[in-house]
């Protein structure tokens, strides 16, 4: 057995079955990161003794028969803009490069709480906007990896570990969980606390997670989650609508293709596929989306940035700059505009369980001075709409194409299990060969 | 700042000024095309009739 090709599903169980130390597994997976690192760079921060001494912590007591929860022994990989106590967290910024926070985001707690050793901080674009950081795609080291979970994307394709979070404010999970061949959900904003994470734009930030297969990131969800998921299951076949329109207008051709295919296949496989329009407020989810962010991550970092200009790159320098300058007024009326837009999008769950999309505009993006474009996910992060990418199908350059779902508010049960339903047509088995 | 009859002109002429005003000539001129579009979405706001069912 090679622990590190284990998804976390299958980790967790052989721990429980006693056929896997937590010790031997966090020792595979440091020696792929020595294997690997030092080409991928997918990791800021690994505490190494404190890593080995949780895990002699773990196995002690599954020895015992004492398991903490779902993730008891699984060591997981933490953005590097959640607080983590005693363990350097740097949001990706040279103004935070020493920083060690003196308690755990909510979210890390509720990780630990389930039994998760967390692993390290991986790379995040700086301030969790478009800013790349070092890190390069395990699938092809010559093209990003997407951002602004650049190192949880990363480090999970790699087999550095078998599941990660990061945040989403626009595209942050979804697209790099589509570049890496990688399934992500980023459930609705108030299931999962964001306390203890560095903002970038509060009321669009939304944590999320990363791993191999659905039932990888359901195992996350129920630890990370504030309130109960419940299990949902369809009466009938699941209904599948396609969007076209925008999110075809920005993707490859060769994505579209893939994906049009993608929805045949599901359609020949029981599932009820059809096409679904958009409501006409779909024509202001950019200016909404962009207005909102501005403000926000302008009075987030006004005092950072006055006192630090320097330490700032060009693309959050010119967001901040042009948040400043506009009116609480413009602001409050996107806001507003923006409950009519969550409240109209979601209409389109009366008939539909789920709304399919491209991932991604296409494969990960030549080059690592970009992080891609985050077009396709940005939407549903505006109507706070849970969703989940799925890889199905390699491009012709060999990186992976991502399909992205998007369900109801609160219902990630429904999403969680149309997303196994799918995963088992489309059984995706394609890994980096690094 | 902004009503229905201004222009994106007049936006865009709006905003340049606060940013000499707040950034100086040079940065206010670096940021223009940013301006520009930021000009366009506001405009596209302020100026698209919506209808808002939950309040009186």
């Amino acid at each position: 057995m090679n622990p590190e090709e284990l998804s976390l599903m299958e980790a967790a169980a052989a721990i429980r079955d006693g056929v896997l130390s937590p010790v031997e597994y966090v020792n595979s997976l440091f020696a792929r990161i020595d294997q690997l690192d030092s080409r991928v760079q997918a990791w800021v921060t690994v505490d190494r003794d404190e890593v080995l001494a949780e895990a002699r912590r773990c196995e002690e007591e599954a020895q015992k028969k004492h398991f903490r929860g779902p993730l008891h022994g699984i060591p997981v990989g933490i953005k590097d803009i959640f607080y983590t106590r005693n363990l350097r967290t740097t949001m990706g910024s040279m103004l935070f490069e020493n920083f060690i926070p003196g308690y755990d985001a909510r979210a890390v707690t509720r990780l630990k709480e389930a039994g998760a050793i967390v692993l390290g901080k991986t790379v995040t674009t700086v301030f969790a906007n478009l800013d790349p950081g070092p890190t390069r795609n395990p699938w092809n080291l010559a093209h990003t990896p997407g951002g602004s979970s650049s190192g949880s994307a990363a480090a999970v394709a790699a087999r550095m570990c078998p599941a990660a979070i990061g945040s989403q404010t626009l595209g942050s999970v979804g697209r790099p969980a589509a570049f890496n061949g990688l399934v992500s959900l980023v459930p609705t904003r108030e299931r999962i606390s964001l306390a203890g994470v560095f903002p970038l734009a509060w009321s669009l930030d939304h944590a999320g997670m990363l791993g191999r297969s659905v039932g990888d990131v359901e195992i996350m969800l129920h630890a990370m989650t504030e309130f109960p998921v419940q299990k949902q299951s369809r009466g009938g076949p699941f209904r599948i609508g396609v969007v076209r329109g925008f999110f075809y207008e920005n993707a490859t051709p060769e994505a579209r293709s893939l994906n049009d295919a993608l929805a045949n296949k599901l359609a020949n496989s029981g599932f009820v596929v059809e096409e679904a329009q958009l409501s006409a407020i779909f024509d202001l989810a950019q200016p909404i989306l962009r207005t909102i962010l501005r403000s926000e991550v302008a009075s987030v970092h006004e005092q950072l940035f006055r006192a630090h200009p320097e330490s700032y790159r060009e693309k959050l320098r010119a967001l901040i700059e042009t948040g400043m300058l506009l009116d609480a007024t413009q602001y409050l009326r996107a806001r507003r505009i923006r409950r009519k837009y969550r409240r109209d999008m979601a209409r389109l769950f009366e008939k539909f369980d789920g709304l399919m999309t491209p991932a991604a505009t296409g494969t990960a993006p030549e080059g690592i001075g970009s992080t891609g474009d985050p077009v396709m996910n940005a939407p549903w992060t505006l109507a706070d709409f849970p969703t989940m990418t799925l890889p199905h199908a390699l491009g012709s350059n060999g990186l992976p194409i991502g399909v992205q779902f998007s369900g109801p508010p609160l219902q990630e049960g429904l999403l969680l299990e149309m997303g196994k339903a799918i995963e088992s047509v489309v059984a995706f088995r394609a890994s980096p060969s690094l | 700042m902004f009503n229905r009859e201004t222009t994106i002109s007049e936006l865009t002429r709006t905003l340049m000024t606060r940013a000499e005003e707040k950034f100086g000539k040079q940065r206010a001129v670096e940021l223009h095309s940013e301006i520009e579009q930021m000009a366009v979405e506001l405009h596209q706001l302020s100026t698209t009739l919506v209808e808002f069912e939950d309040e009186p």
